[in-house]
């Protein structure tokens, strides 16, 4: 049995809120090469598929929140990523405001090769000013005892 | 790189995605992690790293979902990534020989939004895979 802090489960944190700019997509898109006119080109995107600029689906990564419920998993030394399920309903564009809300939605217990994990399941909701949900992120963390490698 | 429309009607369960060759640098990683203000010093603090059992700072994970996302939109233009789902089986260290790669498994004809599944991942020079799983994409159609 692991333990942690069973009352933060399915309870929803408001994380905070953000301004979106160009410059923000720029920057983003541009630290993976990435030179889609779509998030790129405010000459060509007006006229564009995407009725403007947009920012690429991964943009989500740039909002960060000061703090995030912290479920108190009594185990373990070191977090990873160890898994993410992304869905992208509508793009983000510059001037939207976003709402970044999350839920933690599992804690549980696994034995792999280098012995107990425990996975945290974290589902995140991203929504625009006009209340729409842009995007959905669902990223499971495992806690272990060591950083050697990710299995 | 050409930018050219890919049609729903255009591809065919086997196709592959035009492959996305890229290496990491230390200076890529600070970029991404100043760009999404990540303040984790696993990405940039080589001697944090260490403490932490592992070989060399690391690239984010959702770095590689980015150039995932990159390999899908180089290859469409104005192809929508819809889902994204992955596992993490492997650290990217700066330096890694990587290829994003992809393979259409299934296609979906409904009516006006047409999409297709496919399976992706990074590859590493080894031929180890530190990031696998599968996409959904919007691809537009003709007519």
């Amino acid at each position: 049995m692991i333990e942690f802090d069973r009352t933060i489960l399915a309870k929803e944190f408001v994380l905070g809120t953000f301004q979106v700019t160009a410059e923000m997509i720029q920057a983003f898109a541009q630290a993976v090469g990435d030179t889609d006119p779509r998030y790129m080109d405010a000459e060509t995107a007006p006229h564009g598929p995407s009725a403007g600029l947009i920012a690429p689906p991964i943009f989500y990564d740039v909002f960060r929140a000061d703090q995030v419920p912290d479920p108190k998993v009594k185990f373990g030394k070191v977090t990873f990523n160890a898994g993410q399920r992304c869905e992208f309903y509508a793009p983000i564009r510059p001037g939207d405001t976003i709402t970044m809300k999350t839920r933690i939605t599992d804690v549980y217990e696994k034995t792999g090769r280098t012995g107990k994990m425990v996975f945290i399941v974290r589902e995140t909701t991203y929504e625009n000013q006009q209340g729409e949900k842009v995007a959905m992120v669902e990223q499971s963390q495992v806690r272990r005892e060591s950083g050697s490698s990710r299995e | 790189m050409s930018r050219k429309a890919m049609y729903f009607e255009d591809v065919d369960i086997g196709d592959e995605i035009a492959p996305l060759p890229f290496t990491p640098t230390r200076e890529h990683i600070a970029a991404y992690v100043k760009a999404c203000h990540i303040t984790e010093k696993r990405f940039t603090d080589e001697a944090y790293a260490r403490s932490l059992g592992m070989e060399s700072i690391i690239a984010p994970g959702n770095m590689g979902l980015a150039y995932l996302s990159r390999m899908i939109t180089d290859w469409a233009a104005g192809a929508v990534l819809r889902k994204l789902d992955v596992r993490f089986r492997g650290f990217v260290k700066p330096g890694d020989h990587l290829t994003c790669k992809g393979l259409i498994v299934e296609k979906h004809a409904r009516g006006s939004e047409n999409s297709i599944e496919c399976d992706v991942f990074i590859e590493n020079a080894q031929g180890d895979r530190p990031v696998a799983g599968s996409a959904t994409v919007i691809l537009p159609t003709r007519g």
